[in-house]
């Protein structure tokens, strides 16, 4: 049996989801990506600071991976962090979207969904 | 990317951004910086580079001090509540810090002399870079190859010389040296100037440095003297300059310099000194500086090898002091684990006396590790403090440090850099040695017990109790092996000064004659001219007797035997000297005007060694390259030394006539004449004879007597402060003991108890103590003892006037350190102890 997966918060579920995206995209998934990612799908502007820490927060939990990646003139030829969502990951997102899933059943007329 | 503010962004990140993650993460930030730029102009992407980074930097600081400031707030809370703890009741803490900074004191100057003697390169520019090699004459050969052979920075000579200086009357260690010795040791004058170039080339001008010691011993440190003329070995010479007191080359004692061209004609050893370029490998400069040595030096026939190439002013001070120093450096660590003992049992009673608040503590949740952590910190301050201390109490120590060592080395002794590191580091390692067991034994806390308020718990926990009687059972065995030690020391040294010489050499002048060759150039002459000297000599009105000689005693100068591995000094004398130093002949004859270096006298130990079962008269023996026909035997002249090769048998030859140098020994009536009056009276013997005084017989004894001396000396501060600390200590633990111990010994007394059991009681184990701690300490005395053989001299380890000293000593301090104890056990008064109950 698969041990409880943590409990995400929003910013941590939009940032898993985020990498998902861009690896769908087969696109790599560095700081920079990821906070254009989520900017260009929600259009919202993640702080630096949170960003940056939460990714740390969520390797730290065995949600994400990182390995270094490629690397540009623009950057001062400073390597990528190219993270990657581990099956952890994977499993924490579904809880998490399927609990708001579940919550909003039955609330389409006072959420004024379609 | 060449952008102030970037740069100031990029060093505010890499100090809060994880290193880990930096330079990824700044990667991105640069990356989204060059967008930003092209998108929305310089000015508004500096204000946005400024909110990212903030940004960054804020969210970094917000995880950091949610995890690890906790811990350092802790620490300063530790070391905070720790001042306050000390300040409160700062006795005892005071006493372990005085204590400490014995021990750290007496081992940082012991560091400082083993640091200077073996272990610093010279004081000088590019120091561990420096060699010298001596030869036996001045070889500008040697010093072009050298220059040549691109191995070299500089290469400079100098040979050393005594200035006589007609002014003061007073002979200098002086040296000749070229001028560049002082830009390529990277020396300045405290005054005045170095030597030009021109000046070592003869006659162009007379000029001479001096050092600050004598320019203020000598000179009343008057300014005006660069620039004065000083006549100087008959010649007129101006001060140029003034070196720093801490400049001592090429020795230590070296406080004049001469400018010196090095001509292959002169006779007399020089050395060449070399700054190795930076790189070069020392084994490659010893082969190829070999090689020229072997090319270009004119090294004597029988001479096999070169001469060695030394490190310069890392010259080996020799076996017999590197280990001397070594035994010292033993010495005070066992001192200094004496005083951290005793630390470490003041520390248990400390902790111990406050286990309540350690209980209560340990009761509202505070961990052992944190309540160990809080005793670490205040053994910390104690420690710090007694560093201080200790660092200031060396450089005390210093000039005490006998002065033999100093003369063996171009270092200053002194409390450096390296010394305060050597003694910051004993000063962590005492916290650590000393502070360890009373943390744990004083954190051992039974909270209930202490929270019932349980003040007269009658005695210590066991643990602590066996814990301080071991500190103290090692204290005394240490005191007691150093004790032995230094005792034997004490005895060698004793021994020494009263060993037999075998000959009487006090209320004997020497003179060293000169210009013989020029007086008496043929065989002939130099015959008749010495005889005339004696005669002279004999008839002035103070002299006793007279001697000729070529060697004076102690002579330190040996020849080989053929066939045997034995060496012997050789004394070329005529007749009167025997008679002259009160040498006995036990068998045969003395010299006769005719004999030749074909007949010798032998002394007792020769000739014990070489013909134990017959006559050693008519007897015939190759000695260096000559054979000898034994005319008589003498008494033995023994040096008293503890470097036992240097006392070797010896023999004796006819004076002859080839001598050039020559000793004129006389015994006086009374006064004897100075140098002036003997140099005068010579004169007119023959106008060119030289004279001067060297140094008596007493002096050359007493020279050999130096290292027993300084060790002896060194040896017996050490064991001083190891039973003084050893004795405090037993005193405090047994104050201790017996004031915890005040109820009880009032029970006894209300149960009709007598003094003399209850000062039997307390003796006891007073006595169990010290027995242990004897015992021990005897059996590590032995060791100790064994250790020192080769410094002792007519004393052997299981000497009984030695042991029975220590015994004795110990007994004494144990019973005075008692003492006060015992008299407060039988004082007790039970009714005023009922009373506080």
């Amino acid at each position: 049996v698969a041990p409880a997966p943590a409990s995400l918060g929003e910013l941590e579920t939009l940032l898993l989801l985020a990498v998902l995206h861009l690896a769908e995209g087969r696109h790599e998934a560095y700081g920079s990506a990821i906070r254009g990612e989520i900017r260009a799908r929600t259009g919202r502007e993640i702080p630096r600071g949170s960003l940056y820490v939460t990714l740390d927060r969520l390797e730290q939990k065995g949600l994400l991976a990182s390995r270094e990646g490629g690397t540009s003139a623009a950057r001062g030829n400073r390597p990528k962090r190219v993270f990657k969502v581990t099956p952890a990951g994977v499993r924490a997102v579904r809880t998490a979207v399927a609990a708001v899933t579940r919550m909003r059943a039955g609330l389409r007329g006072v959420l004024g969904e379609a | 990317m060449r952008d102030p503010l970037w740069r100031l962004c990029e060093w505010r990140l890499r100090g809060s951004v994880p290193a880990a993650n930096a330079v990824s993460t700044i990667g991105d930030l640069a990356e989204d910086y060059a967008r930003v730029r092209t998108v929305r102009g310089k000015v508004r992407a500096w204000c946005w580079l400024a909110r990212e980074t903030a940004s960054l930097a804020r969210a970094y600081r917000a995880e950091r001090s949610s995890g690890t400031p906790r811990r350092r707030l802790a620490l300063a809370a530790d070391l905070r509540y720790a001042v306050r703890r000390t300040a409160a009741a700062p006795a005892t803490a005071l006493l372990c810090a005085l204590l400490l900074s014995a021990g750290i004191g007496l081992a940082t100057a012991m560091f400082g002399v083993v640091d200077s003697l073996l272990l610093r390169p010279a004081p000088f520019a590019g120091g561990d870079r420096l060699v010298e090699q001596g030869f036996f004459r001045p070889e500008p050969a040697v010093m072009d190859a050298w220059r040549d052979s691109g191995l070299f920075e500089a290469v400079e000579a100098g040979r050393v010389a005594s200035f006589d200086d007609e002014e003061t009357g007073r002979v200098w260690a002086g040296a000749f040296v070229t001028p560049g010795v002082f830009d390529m040791l990277g020396v300045r004058p405290l005054y005045g100037g170095v030597f030009l170039p021109d000046d070592a080339r003869t006659g162009s001008r007379d000029v001479v440095i001096v050092s600050e010691t004598i320019w203020r011993s000598a000179f009343g440190a008057d300014p005006a003297l660069v620039g004065r003329r000083l006549t100087i070995d008959g010649a007129v010479a101006t001060v140029v300059g003034i070196m720093p007191a801490a400049f001592r080359f090429p020795e230590p004692a070296t406080v004049a310099w001469k400018p010196f061209v090095p001509s292959p004609v002169e006779s007399g050893p020089a050395t060449i000194f070399g700054r190795v370029k930076p790189g070069v490998p020392r084994a490659e400069v010893e082969a190829r500086t070999a090689v020229i040595a072997k090319q270009a030096a004119r090294l004597p026939a029988r001479y096999r090898g070169t001469p060695p190439l030394h490190a310069l002013g890392g010259r080996d001070p020799g076996a017999f002091i590197r280990r001397a120093l070594w035994l010292l450096l033993g010495g005070v660590a066992l001192v200094f684990a004496v005083l951290c003992s005793n630390v470490s049992g003041l520390l248990i009673a400390r902790l111990f006396a406050r286990r309540r608040e350690f209980a209560l503590c340990a009761a509202l949740g505070a961990s052992r590790a944190r309540l160990m952590r809080q005793a670490a910190a205040e053994h910390a301050i104690i420690a710090a403090t007694g560093t201080a201390l200790g660092v200031a109490l060396a450089a005390g120590l210093v000039p005490a440090v006998p002065e033999y060592f100093l003369g063996r080395t171009l270092n200053p002794i002194d409390v450096d850099r390296r010394a305060v590191a050597a003694a910051s580091i004993l000063g962590a390692a005492a916290v650590f040695v000393a502070g360890l067991l009373p943390a744990w034994l004083g954190t051992r806390g039974d909270p209930a017990g202490a929270i019932r308020g349980s003040t007269h718990v009658g005695t210590e926990s066991r643990a602590a109790r066996a814990g301080s009687r071991a500190l103290l059972v090692a204290q005394i065995a240490l005191a007691c092996s150093l004790l032995v030690g230094s005792a034997l020391l004490a005895r060698s040294f004793s021994n020494l000064v009263h060993a037999d010489r075998g000959l009487r050499a006090d209320g004997i002048v020497r003179v060293d004659l000169s210009g013989l060759d020029r007086a008496f150039p043929t065989p002939d002459a130099m015959g008749l001219g010495t005889d005339a000297i004696e005669a002279a000599a004999a008839a002035w009105p103070e002299i006793g007797a007279v001697a000729l000689s070529r060697e004076i005693p102690p002579n330190v100068r040996a020849v080989g035997l053929a066939d045997s591995d034995v060496r012997a000094d050789q004394y070329r004398v005529n007749a009167g000297f025997f008679a002259l130093y009160g040498i006995p002949i036990l068998r045969g004859r003395t010299f006769a005007p005719n004999d030749t270096e074909q007949e010798a006298i032998v002394g007792d130990r020769l000739a014990g060694l070489l013909w134990p079962d017959a006559d050693p008269v008519g007897q015939r023996v190759v000695i260096g390259n000559t054979a000898r026909r034994v005319i008589g035997v003498a008494g033995e002249i023994i040096l008293p030394t503890v470097a036992s090769e240097l006392d070797r048998p010896e023999y004796y030859t006819p004076l002859g006539n080839a001598s050039r140098t020559l000793f004129l020994n006389l015994r006086c009536r009374g006064a004897c004449p100075d140098e002036r009056a003997i140099r005068s009276r010579l004169a007119a013997v023959h106008p060119s004879i030289g004279a001067r005084l060297v140094p008596s017989a007493e002096i050359e004894y007493l020279n050999h007597l130096r290292l027993p001396r300084a060790v002896a000396e060194v040896g017996g501060v050490f064991a001083i402060v190891a039973v003084l600390t050893a004795a405090g200590g037993l005193f405090s633990v047994m104050t201790l003991a017996v004031g915890r111990r005040r109820r009880e010994f009032g029970v006894r007394v209300a149960l009709g108890a007598s003094p003399a059991q209850l000062r039997r009681l307390v003796l006891r184990d007073v006595l169990g103590i010290v027995m242990t701690g004897g015992a021990v300490g005897a059996a590590g005395g032995w060791v100790v003892a064994r250790g020192l053989a080769s410094f002792h001299y007519g004393v052997s380890a299981d000497d009984p006037v030695s042991w029975l000293g220590v015994l004795g000593t110990i007994a004494i301090a144990a019973l005075a350190a008692a003492w006060r104890p015992i008299l407060q056990a039988v004082r007790v008064d039970p009714v005023t102890l009922l009373r506080e109950e």
